[in-house]
């Protein structure tokens, strides 16, 4: 009896001890601003320095806020329903669509006219997600954009040469097609050229892409086609200049058998992982995967896409960068999104994560040479493909302009997985969605 | 109907021994219940002021172009038709094998249970690695066999199948249920069987398994509210950022599509009513296993309810 | 030493050995591919062909992994709720689920089939109402939102998998005790309990298991780092159009040491206490 009793007593003490414990109070004092954010190992500590560094010289304390992106708009969702709102931070981009109609951001154009520091001509253009030509409810995170990487040793090991890096140089469609048939191999050696290839037991792909939007997106794009139609009011895709381009990437899987299929690649954890260990020659991806090639050290390469019917372009793609309108700290919260589009950004530049959203980083050679390599995150055909694409040759991906992104999106990307499959073609399947998804669409985001 | 000083007492005993999980329901479950009921009969979004929509989202789930919610069903409705008898009787199987007398038994026991023990992510992430079509293990072994090697879950057709396959792995909760529960099988009654001659399929069918059916019954029940919730795989093994549910919104299970409708749509009234509809299913298979049971489960020391 | 109840005598079938020998391997396969991915880095997670050997494996990754975040103290975090999460279920759901077995009253069914809904709901429907709630009572960032269900009946789940047990226990003690004028807490804690072992180990192991991996609770409960559960920090590694699968498996690989090392102890006392004394002949 004694004993259960004193058994009894320690259960409470450890449950007192379990619920008391953890709720230290904030001090109050200083200012403390909350910072969300998601993103790799390298990122989190890239991003953890910098708040530190910031905290440092502002004297404010950041808290930053560590969020798995896929749990982000969970985790965020509950925050701001329970009114613990984060001050500033990342967004995804269909949160950011729908919380941007309720007016939840602050405008980063009206910031930038009263600030003394800097000017919107400081930045990169086209990186503003905007309601309209004079607000900026936020900035892309960073500027990220499309190539194409290859593996070198695939290349030399087929003798076939590499892909051109220059824009004015870029391959057609059909000139990159027979290249990628001469580098998917199958499992008894035999490439996608020669009699007897067998597509079922396929060792290396010729190229890989993935199918969410931007992928394809900057085809179409490119292609001149768009998501909506010019006045933002009608379906764009059932375009021919877009069903060409969708159909193109479709048939790279299933009629000419140099590309895996996205859903049967899903498991492979990156188009990086991917070039790397060679399952496949060439991947049509964004830059941000410099960071792990680079990280590896692997051997590759970056050209640009291949054009199709017009010129070869990029997109510019990226998450965006809020600050909040509730929070009750504008001032710090201001001075911290700064710091992060700029100099606190400089070690996520050099890892080859990011490209950064300020023109001086891209024309002040001592800053270039700070970043830019060539290293291995950054091989010789970065500037060409890469640098130069983005100041010349870009455009806003669609989730810059496009309203309900979000919900279209979903649509339109289930309503593709039987191209990618074969199953229907782009035509097919664009036009079967148009009476359905007419109804989502909501217009344009004016950016001009 | 009288009520003697024993059977008060015994009542009273009742309701405070019951008292943590009455309460427990009230504050965690019926409150939330109420809230998500009224929230899906309005358009909150958060951060929104909710507007009053009356049954608007259940509408729409059921008539509108919004196909989804249709093939989400029927991903979920094949998923638990194939995964509960499968995990139930594997399980089971599991116990009765191990349920005998071999040397390392303890081991076999831990091997078969340690799936369980990693975070289910991070398994989903391995069996999604071992199922890739081309260069997964699985389809090497296939392969090397001589057969045709299958999409896995890279297919409309195989990914329910594949992803039943995976969750088989994941019976070591049930398999050491059911391995306590034939420990509670009086031996007298197997030795009494012996003696009238019976062989080990009559102990199995004439002892074992009405002693068991407790459990069976539970564990059945139990992985059908659990199959009808599975979400961590699916959202793992065939979703991403962009897009859930697998090719074709093939496996679109029934909580991922809750789980899109409120946090990539942002629609939180209709993710709240694709709740209620769950939870009232699940009401509606419970009561009807409760009500089965009483003709098929053998209780020894209770009353039956 | 107490024996194991083995109801057959005799040696087992000839096909028993053979199939658990098959079926471990193939249970095991998927630790052993996870073990070797995490000693390899992120491009060879995966090859032309799969091989069974890793290509150059080294440690690097367990190294980046575990200074990442800061490893013991989001164990010790783990730990403090899971082992208040198992006490506060193994004492509430046995007694819910002895008033609901072994107790007369006359709401007794119908309470338990309105309090059996509380399992039909996936987390996140109330996760938002209950965030509010412990908002509201300045209770988040801290552990509370996450070990007080399970004092306050520890998941239906448990309470009906303890009714299922109980109610297989004849009554006769329970009778008798009560006839001789002991109080139903004394036949629940030295009557009901000690039969029980089986199922409490069973159920206790199962709590801790659950709380162990939960992580949805944690992501959206817990907001300051320092109080990150383990799986909240195993999550990390998943940056989104990064993921770094090589770092997540070395993490995860460490994090599932102490449940393993867990699971062989209690199997120990499972094998001992599992006799079920007073009621064989």
């Amino acid at each position: 009896m004694r004993r259960r009793c004193s058994l009894a007593a320690r259960m409470m003490l450890l449950l007192l001890v379990g619920i008391v414990q953890p709720h230290a109070r904030a001090a109050e004092g200083p200012v403390t601003i909350k910072y969300v954010y998601w993103g790799s190992p390298q990122e989190k500590l890239a991003i953890e320095k910098a708040c530190a560094e910031f905290s440092r010289n502002a004297g404010v304390t950041v808290v930053p806020i560590y969020i798995p992106e896929q749990d982000y708009d969970a985790k965020v969702t509950a925050m701001v329903a329970a009114g613990d709102a984060p001050d500033a931070g990342y967004c995804t981009a269909q949160l950011a669509s729908v919380w941007n109609g309720q007016g939840k951001f602050v405008n980063w154009f009206e910031m930038l006219a009263k600030d003394r520091d800097l000017k919107k001509g400081d930045f990169v253009d086209g990186i503003w997600f905007q309601n309209s030509p004079d607000n900026a409810y936020g900035i892309s995170t960073a500027v990220e954009a499309f190539g194409l990487f290859y593996n070198k040793a695939a290349f030399k090991d087929a003798g076939l040469p590499e892909p051109p890096a220059r824009f004015d140089k870029a391959w057609t469609w059909d000139e990159f097609v027979k290249v990628a048939q001469k580098l998917t191999i199958d499992r008894n050696g035999k490439n996608a050229t020669e009699p007897g290839f067998d597509s079922t037991a396929i060792k290396q792909f010729g190229v890989t892409f993935e199918s969410w939007w931007g992928p394809w997106s900057v085809h179409v794009l490119n292609n001149g086609g768009d998501y909506l139609t010019q006045d933002g009011k009608g379906f764009g895709l059932t375009d021919p200049a877009a069903t060409r381009a969708m159909q193109r990437l479709a048939d790279l899987i299933n009629k000419y058998h140099v590309a895996p299929n996205p859903i049967q690649f899903k498991a492979i954890p990156s188009q990086a992982a991917a070039i790397q260990a060679r399952l496949a020659a060439m991947s049509m991806h964004g830059q941000w995967i410099n960071l792990d090639l680079g990280a590896a050290k692997a051997n590759y390469g970056i050209g640009v896409l291949p054009k199709m019917d017009r010129n070869s372009g990029t997109i510019l793609i990226s998450g965006v960068s809020v600050i909040f309108k509730d929070t009750k700290h504008l001032a710090e919260a201001w001075a911290l999104s700064k710091y992060l589009a700029s100099d606190g950004a400089l070690p996520l530049y050099q890892n080859g994560l990011w490209m950064p959203t300020m023109k001086k980083f891209y024309t002040d050679p001592a800053l270039l040479a700070k970043w830019a390599g060539p290293d291995a995150a950054h091989p010789v055909g970065f500037k060409d493909s890469m640098m130069d694409m983005v100041l010349h040759h870009s455009r806003p991906s669609i989730t810059y302009y496009v309203k309900n992104f979000g919900k279209l999106d979903s649509m339109v990307s289930a309503a593709l997985d039987p191209v990618w499959q074969g199953k229907e073609t782009a035509e097919q399947a664009m036009k079967k969605l148009k009476p359905q998804i007419t109804p989502e669409i909501q217009g344009k985001y004016q950016l001009k | 109907m009288p009520s003697s000083s024993i059977q008060r007492r015994e009542a009273a005993a009742g309701w405070i021994f019951a008292s943590p999980v009455i309460l427990g329901w009230v504050i965690f479950v019926a409150g939330p219940v109420l809230v998500t009921l009224i929230l899906s009969l309005t358009d909150y979004t958060v951060g929104g002021s909710p507007r009053l929509l009356g049954l608007e989202n259940y509408r729409r789930f059921f008539t509108s172009a919004d196909t989804s919610f249709f093939a989400s069903v029927r991903a979920t409705a094949l998923y638990c038709m194939l995964s509960v008898p499968a995990c139930v009787a594997v399980s089971f199987g599991l116990a009765l094998l191990l349920n005998t007398r071999i040397r390392l038994r303890g081991l076999f026991r831990a091997a078969l249970f340690l799936p369980v023990v990693i975070p289910l992510a991070a398994s989903s992430v391995i069996w999604m690695w071992l199922f890739q079509p081309d260069f997964g293990v699985v389809n090497f072994v296939v392969r090397t066999l001589g057969m045709r090697a299958p999409q896995w879950l890279a297919s409309e057709r195989t990914v329910i199948p594949t992803m039943v396959l995976m969750n088989v792995w994941l019976t070591g909760n049930s398999m050491v249920i059911f391995l306590a529960a034939l420990q509670g099988v009086p031996r007298h009654l197997y030795e009494a069987l012996e003696v009238d001659g019976g062989n080990a399929f009559h102990k199995l069918v004439y002892v074992t398994l009405p002693m068991v059916s407790p459990t069976i019954f539970f564990t059945v029940t139990t992985g059908f509210i659990a199959a009808l919730q599975a979400f961590v795989q699916p959202a793992i093994m065939t979703s991403d950022a962009y897009h859930a549910g697998g090719p074709n919104n093939s496996s679109l299970l029934y909580v991922l599509f809750i789980y899109r409708e409120a946090f990539r749509f942002s629609k939180l009234g209709g993710a709240s009513a694709a709740a209620v509809l769950l939870f009232a299913v699940i009401a509606g298979l419970t009561w009807c296993f409760f009500r089965f049971s009483r003709s098929l489960v053998y209780y020894e020391g209770g009353d039956r309810t | 030493m107490n024996e194991e109840q083995i109801p057959r005598r005799g040696r087992a079938a000839w096909f028993v050995y053979p199939s658990l020998v098959l079926l471990t391997a193939i249970f095991l396969f998927p630790f052993y591919w996870m073990v070797k991915s995490s000693l390899v880095d992120l491009g060879s997670i995966f090859q032309p062909t799969p091989s069974l050997v890793p290509r150059n494996p080294s440690l690097a990754n367990y190294v980046t992994a575990l200074t990442m975040f800061p490893f013991w103290r989001f164990f010790l975090n783990s730990l403090i709720v899971a082992v208040l999460t198992v006490l506060g279920t193994l004492l509430t759901a046995s007694m819910c689920a002895f008033s609901f077995s072994r107790l007369r009253w006359q709401w007794r069914s119908r309470v338990f089939s309105v309090v059996l809904t509380g399992m039909m709901l996936p987390f996140f429907v109330v996760m938002i109402p209950q965030f509010i709630m412990w908002r509201f009572l300045g209770l988040t960032n801290g552990f509370t939102p996450l070990i007080a269900p399970a004092w306050f009946g520890g998941g239906v789940f448990n309470i009906f998998l303890l009714r299922q047990f109980f109610l297989a226990i004849p009554r006769d003690l329970d009778e008798a005790a009560v006839i001789d004028g002991a109080s139903y807490a004394r036949v629940f804690f030295q009557i009901v309990l000690p039969l029980s072992k089986p199922a409490l180990i069973v159920v206790g192991l199962l709590t801790f298991l659950a709380s162990w991996n939960d992580y949805l609770a944690p992501l959206i409960f817990i907001t300051s780092e320092d109080k990150y559960t383990l799986m909240l920090g195993l999550n990390m590694f998943l940056g989104g159009y990064t993921a770094q699968w090589n770092y997540l498996m070395a993490a995860t690989c460490a994090v599932v040491l102490p449940s393993v090392l867990i699971f062989l102890v209690a199997q120990k006392y499972l094998m001992e206490g599992i006799v079920m004394t007073g009621l064989k002949g």
